[in-house]
C-alpha cells in the first residue's frame, strides 16, 4: 500500500528541482520564479515551509545540499550565470521560544559567462568542494579551503568541454581502491544532431594536481539530460545511470594494472527504451539498488537489479483529475489548503509495487 | 499457469498534472520514499522569466510512502520476535557442539506467526476492518504453506510414508469440521430429550463428511452414535466399519505390505456391505461408504466437501493410497489441482504448494520472495532451509565472487527494508550483521542515514556503531550533531560532540571560538565543561592550551603566584598558544606585579617574555598591516612597562 502526501509548493512558476537533505527530513525546491524554498518535516511527518527567498535573477535550475557534517548548506545554480552558496543561520529565539532561521548568501560564484546548468557538492571525504557546469561547456571546481569559513570559495580548476553541458555527477568511493581519484562525469544536451560523444569523464590527477577530461564515452551520442553515479555500498565498480534518448546504465570497472590511459573498462549494463521517448531525470535510492527514471511520457519507472539483470518493478503514472472522495480505491482528506493525504490502493497482493 | 505481473502501475492523481505538457519527475527521498513533482521541459535558453499575469496553476509536490504490513503496530511483534529467534538460530548454527534442530526452529517461527494471527483476530473481532482481514488472510496462508514445507522437508519420516504428516497439516489448518463436531457432541440436551441431533444441527452431515475426509474416524463414530437412528442396522454396521479401519503407524511395527493387505481387506469388506444394499435407506450413509471404499466415481462428492485442493488431495489419498510415498505426491498433487479447479488459473499459493509437492525447493524459495509480506517469509524460511542444508547455496548466482549466497541477498534486502522504518531499524541490524562484508557497508551507510533528532535514538545509533567498530559512522554522526549545536550557538553542546567523536579538528575550531570569546569578554562560557575536558586535551593542541591556561587562571585566583609563574613560563616556552591569543596571554604578565614586590621570574624568563612579545607584535603587523589600533598599542605599552618592572624586581 502506498500513502501519498501532496504539498502545495507555492512557487509562482515551474519547479525545476526538488532536493532532500542527507536524512530526507528537509526539502529544498527551486523554480523559474527565481525563488528557493526550504521545507522541514516535523515529528508528525507534516512538511512546513521554513524559508523562502529570492535567490537569483533568473530561473533557478538546480538546488543541492552539502553533507550535514559541514553544516546546513545549500548550493544553487541559475540562468543568471551564477551559482551561489547559502548557509542557514539561526537568530535569537522569538517570544514563542522557536529559533528564527534564515538563509544567507555566503558566496556568489560568477565565473561563468552563460547559464549555470548544474551544481553538485563532492563526496565529503574530499572536503567542502563544489563542481558546476555551464551552457558554454565549462566544468568548474570550487573549494572552501576552510570548511568553517564559507565566504571563501576560490575557483580551483576549469575544464573546457567545448559543448553545452547540462548535468554532472561525482563518483562515490569504491571499496577496493584505497583512495580513487576524484572523478566527475559531465553530460551535454547539445542537440545539433552530431554524432559526437555527449558524455565526458573528468578526473583529478594527483601528480599534476589538475582536473582534466580523460575520456569521452563514444556510445552516448544523444543529448544527455541527467546523470548520476549509484551509491557504492561495497561494490568494486561504478554504476552510472544516464537519462538520454533512453535509460542507460554504464558499468565502469577499474583496471588495476594500467599505467597509462583511462583506467576503467566501460560497458553498458542495461539499456531500456520503455519510456519510448526522451528521459529527463534519473535517481538512485540510497542503497543504489533501485533506479527511478522520469520520461517525456510523464511516467516514473522504477528499475531493480536482480543479479546483473535489470527489470522494471513499478510505474507511476500521472493523472490530472482528482479521485472522487468516495471511490473505492482511494480516500482523500483535505487537511488544509497546503497538504492533502490520500491512499493509493489497498490490496496487498503478490505483485504490488515493491520498490525496496 | 498464472499470468505473472512483472510490475504494478500506480496512478497518481493530482491537479498539477491537469496540463498534458506537465511531466512528472520522480526522485528518492529519505530511506525508501519517492517524491514526484510536476514540471515542464523547455529549452533552457529561452526561459528568461517575463513577469506574466498572476499564475494560479497548482504545483504540488507529492511524497509517496510505502506502507508495508510489517509496519502495522499489530504485526510489529512478528518482526521483533522473529528477529530474536533468527539471531538465536544463527548463534546455534555456529556452535559446533549443538546440532541444529531445524524442526524446532521451524515450529517456533510458526508459533510466532500464529500468535500474531491471534493478536490480529482479537483486535478485529467483528471482521470489519478490511485491512486487518487481508493481513489475517495473508498470514494464515503463509502459516499453511510454511507448515506444508515443514511437513514435507523438515520432519523425518521413516520409509517416506507421508500421509500421517499431511493429515496433521490439514487438521490444524482446516478445523471447521472438528469444531462443529465438538459442538454437536457437547450438546447434551438432544441426548436427554428426544430431539434429533441431525435436525437440530443442519450441518450434521457436512461435519461427518468433513471428518471422514480428514480420516478422523473416532469422531465420526461418536457423531453417528448421537444420531437418532443410531440403533438401526445401517448405523450399527457403519460404526463397525469405521471402528475396524486399520490405521498405519510408523512405530506400530506393521510392515507396509502387511498393512496394505489389511487395508485392502477392510475396504473390500466395507464394499461388500455397500453392495448388499445395507445403506440404501440413508443416502448420506451410502455416500459416506462410497468414499471410504475409494470408489472412483465419488471424486465430485469429495470435491464438494473440500474448500481447497489441499484438502481434496489429502482426502483422496486416505482412501486410495494410504501408504503414499513422498516422491509420488507430485503426480497426485497435479492431478488434484487440475481436477479441483474448473479453469486453469492458479494463484500464488497454488504454485507455491505445487513447487513443494514437486520437490522443487529452489523454485519455491524464489516464488516465496514475491509473497506480499515484504520478504519476511522468504528471509526466514530460506535462511532456515539453507542452514539445514536443504537448499544449495549457489543456485541462480552469476556474480559468484561477490554475494556467494542467495540467502545473504535476502538478508540484505530484508535488513535494509527494516532499517528504513523509524522504529524497526534495530531489528534490521540483526539481519545485516549476518551478511559478511557487504552487510557492514550497508550498515554503515544506513546507520548514518538514520535521523538523529531525538537524543535517545542518537545514543542508540552510536551504541550500535561503536560495538560494530564503525568508527567513521560514529565520528560522522558526532560531527553532524556538533555542527547543529554550533548553528544554535550552543558551544558547550558542540564541544561535547567533538569530544564524543574524538574529532580534534572540530575541537580546535571550537577552542578558537572559546578563546576569541575570552579575548573579547574576559571570561569563558560553559566553565563546567571546560573543567572536565577529559582526553580531548591530549589529542587536540588547542584544548591542551585551554586546559593549561585554565589551570593557570585557577592558580592566580588562589594566589599561588609562584606556581602560576612557572606554568606561565611553560605556556610561553612551549609556544602552543594560538597566534590571535598571544597578546592576551602576554597581558597576563601584569598579574605578577603586586605590592609585595615578590620576585616570580628569573631574568632569563623575563627575557623570554620580551622575546615572545616582539614576535607577537611582528605577527600582528603581518596579519593586520601597519595600522595598530589605539587600544592595542596601549596594551603593548602596558606589557612593556610590566616587563621593566618585573626585570627590576628580579635584579634585586
Amino acid at each position: 500500500m502506498v500513502e501519498a502526501h501532496s504539498i502545495n509548493a507555492e512557487h509562482k512558476d515551474l519547479i525545476h528541482d526538488v532536493a532532500f537533505d542527507y536524512y530526507g527530513e528537509r526539502m529544498a525546491t527551486c523554480s523559474t520564479d527565481q525563488f528557493v524554498k526550504v521545507w522541514d518535516q516535523d515529528e508528525q511527518g507534516t512538511w512546513n515551509l521554513s524559508a523562502s527567498w529570492k535567490a537569483h535573477c533568473g530561473s533557478v535550475w538546480k538546488v543541492t545540499w552539502a553533507h550535514p557534517e559541514f553544516g546546513q548548506i545549500l548550493a544553487t545554480c541559475s540562468f543568471d550565470r551564477t551559482a551561489a552558496i547559502w548557509e542557514e543561520i539561526m537568530g535569537e529565539s522569538t517570544e514563542g521560544g522557536t529559533l528564527l532561521r534564515h538563509w544567507v548568501r555566503r558566496a556568489n560564484l560568477v565565473d561563468s559567462r552563460t547559464s549555470v546548468t548544474d551544481v553538485k557538492f563532492g563526496p565529503k571525504s574530499f572536503g567542502l568542494i563544489l563542481a558546476t557546469c555551464s551552457a558554454d561547456g565549462v566544468m568548474r571546481i570550487y573549494e572552501a579551503p576552510d570548511s568553517m569559513n564559507l565566504a571563501q570559495w576560490p575557483l580551483q580548476h576549469e575544464v573546457s568541454l567545448k559543448t553545452p553541458s547540462s548535468c554532472l555527477t561525482w563518483n562515490p568511493l569504491l571499496s577496493t581502491f584505497r583512495m580513487p581519484n576524484a572523478m566527475i562525469a559531465v553530460g551535454s544536451d547539445d542537440n545539433s544532431n552530431t554524432t559526437n560523444s555527449k558524455l565526458f569523464i573528468c578526473e583529478y590527477n594527483e601528480v599534476s594536481r589538475k582536473w582534466a577530461k580523460t575520456e569521452s564515452i563514444a556510445s552516448v551520442t544523444h543529448p544527455v539530460h541527467d546523470m548520476i553515479f549509484a551509491p557504492n555500498m561495497g561494490r568494486s565498480f561504478y554504476l552510472l545511470a544516464i537519462a538520454t534518448n533512453n535509460i542507460r546504465i554504464l558499468k565502469l570497472k577499474p583496471i588495476t594494472d594500467t599505467t597509462t590511459g583511462f583506467p576503467y573498462t566501460v560497458e553498458t549494463a542495461a539499456e531500456f527504451n520503455d519510456h519510448l521517448c526522451t528521459v529527463w531525470r534519473v535517481a538512485w535510492n540510497i542503497t543504489g539498488t533501485v533506479l527511478a527514471s522520469s520520461g517525456d511520457d510523464g511516467c516514473v519507472r522504477l528499475w531493480k537489479a536482480t543479479i546483473d539483470t535489470w527489470k522494471c518493478v513499478g510505474v507511476l503514472k500521472r493523472d490530472g483529475k482528482l479521485p472522487q472522495p468516495q471511490s473505492k480505491s482511494s480516500q482523500s482528506t483535505t487537511q488544509n489548503n497546503l497538504t492533502r493525504f490520500f491512499k493509493l490502493g489497498q490490496i496487498t497482493h503478490p505483485s504490488e509495487v515493491h520498490w525496496h | 499457469m498464472k499470468k505473472t505481473l512483472i510490475y504494478e502501475t500506480l496512478t497518481i492523481p493530482d491537479p498539477s498534472f491537469n496540463d498534458d505538457q506537465v511531466k512528472m519527475i520522480g526522485t528518492w527521498h529519505g530511506m525508501n520514499n519517492i517524491c514526484a513533482f510536476p514540471t515542464k521541459i523547455s529549452r533552457k535558453t529561452t526561459s528568461k522569466t517575463s513577469v506574466k499575469n498572476v499564475d494560479n496553476t497548482e504545483r504540488n509536490i507529492i511524497l509517496l510512502k510505502h506502507k508495508s504490513m510489517l509496519f502495522d503496530p499489530k504485526v510489529r511483534q512478528l518482526v521483533n520476535e522473529s528477529s530474536s529467534l533468527f539471531q538465536e538460530l544463527q548463534i546455534n548454527v555456529e556452535d559446533q557442539n549443538k546440532s541444529t534442530d531445524a524442526l524446532y526452529y521451524s515450529r517456533k517461527y510458526r508459533a510466532i506467526l500464529s500468535t500474531c494471527i491471534i493478536a490480529i483476530e482479537r483486535h478485529n473481532k467483528d471482521k470489519l476492518d478490511e485491512i486487518y482481514n487481508q493481513y489475517e488472510l495473508l498470514l494464515r496462508n503463509l502459516e499453511l504453506i510454511w507448515h506444508l514445507c515443514e511437513v514435507l522437508y523438515l520432519v523425518t519420516v521413516p520409509g517416506d510414508t507421508i500421509l500421517n504428516n499431511l493429515l496433521d497439516w490439514i487438521k490444524i489448518h482446516y478445523e471447521k469440521a472438528e469444531n462443529q463436531a465438538s459442538m454437536i457432541i457437547d450438546d447434551k440436551t438432544a441426548y436427554f430429550t428426544d430431539e434429533c441431533v441431525e435436525d437440530k444441527f443442519p450441518f450434521y452431515w457436512d461435519t461427518i463428511f468433513g471428518l471422514v475426509l480428514q480420516g478422523n474416524t473416532d469422531l465420526v463414530r461418536a457423531l453417528l452414535f448421537n444420531h437418532s437412528q443410531s440403533k438401526t442396522e445401517p448405523f450399527i454396521q457403519a460404526m463397525k466399519i469405521f471402528k475396524s479401519m486399520p490405521t498405519y503407524s510408523i512405530y506400530g511395527g506393521l510392515p507396509i505390505a502387511e498393512y496394505t493387505s489389511r487395508f485392502k481387506g477392510w475396504q473390500s469388506n466395507a464394499k461388500n456391505k455397500l453392495e448388499c444394499g445395507i445403506f440404501l435407506n440413508d443416502p448420506n450413509l451410502q455416500d459416506l461408504m462410497k468414499i471410504i471404499c475409494g470408489e472412483p466415481d465419488c471424486t465430485n462428492l469429495i470435491r464438494k466437501h473440500c474448500s481447497t485442493w489441499f484438502e481434496y488431495l489429502v482426502a483422496q489419498l486416505i482412501y486410495t493410497d494410504p501408504t503414499v510415498k513422498k516422491h509420488n505426491l507430485s503426480l497426485y498433487a497435479h492431478r488434484s489441482v487440475t481436477n479441483y479447479y474448473k479453469e486453469s488459473e492458479y494463484n500464488h499459493m497454488d504454485t507455491l504448494a505445487l513447487d513443494l509437492f514437486d520437490g522443487d525447493l529452489e523454485a519455491f524459495v524464489k516464488k516465496l520472495k514475491s509473497y506480499p509480506d515484504s520478504g519476511w517469509s522468504s528471509t526466514h524460511l530460506t535462511n532456515l532451509l539453507h542452514l539445514c542444508d536443504k537448499i544449495e547455496p549457489e543456485f541462480g548466482i552469476s556474480d559468484a565472487t561477490k554475494n556467494s549466497n542467495p540467502n545473504e541477498q535476502y538478508l540484505l534486502d530484508y535488513g535494509t527494508f527494516l532499517m528504513t522504518h523509524h522504529s524497526l531499524w534495530q531489528a534490521g541490524i540483526t539481519y545485516l550483521d549476518n551478511c559478511s562484508d557487504v552487510g557492514k557497508e550497508y550498515l554503515s551507510v544506513l546507520l548514518s542515514k538514520l535521523g538523529i533528532t531525538s537524543h535517545l535514538r542518537t545514543t542508540k545509533i552510536l551504541h550500535y556503531a561503536t560495538s560494530r567498530r564503525l568508527h567513521n559512522v560514529v565520528s560522522s554522526i558526532c560531527k553532524v550533531k556538533g555542527m547543529l549545536s554550533l548553528q544554535k550557538s550552543r558551544l558547550g553542546e558542540a564541544l561535547f560532540w567533538a569530544i564524543r567523536g574524538q574529532d580534534s579538528a572540530f575541537a580546535t575550531r571550537l577552542g578558537d571560538i572559546f578563546l576569541k570569546e575570552f579575548v573579547s569578554s574576559g571570561q569563558f562560557s560553559c566553565p563546567d565543561i571546560l573543567e572536565n575536558l577529559g582526553s580531548i586535551v591530549l589529542t587536540c593542541d588547542r584544548f591542551m592550551f585551554i586546559g593549561k591556561y585554565l589551570e593557570f587562571m585557577k592558580l592566580v585566583k588562589q594566589s599561588k603566584l609562584s606556581e602560576a609563574s612557572s606554568l606561565y613560563i611553560d605556556l610561553l616556552r612551549s609556544n602552543i598558544c594560538p597566534k590571535y591569543f598571544r597578546l592576551r596571554l602576554l597581558l597576563d604578565v601584569l598579574m605578577f606585579i603586586d605590592d609585595t614586590n615578590e620576585c616570580y621570574f628569573k631574568t632569563s624568563e623575563v627575557a623570554l617574555v620580551t622575546m615572545r612579545l616582539d614576535d607577537a607584535i611582528v605577527e600582528y603587523e603581518e596579519i593586520n598591516g601597519e595600522c595598530t589600533d589605539e587600544c592595542l598599542s596601549d596594551q603593548i605599552c602596558n606589557i612593556r612597562r610590566g616587563i621593566v618592572k618585573l626585570l627590576s624586581i628580579s635584579f634585586r
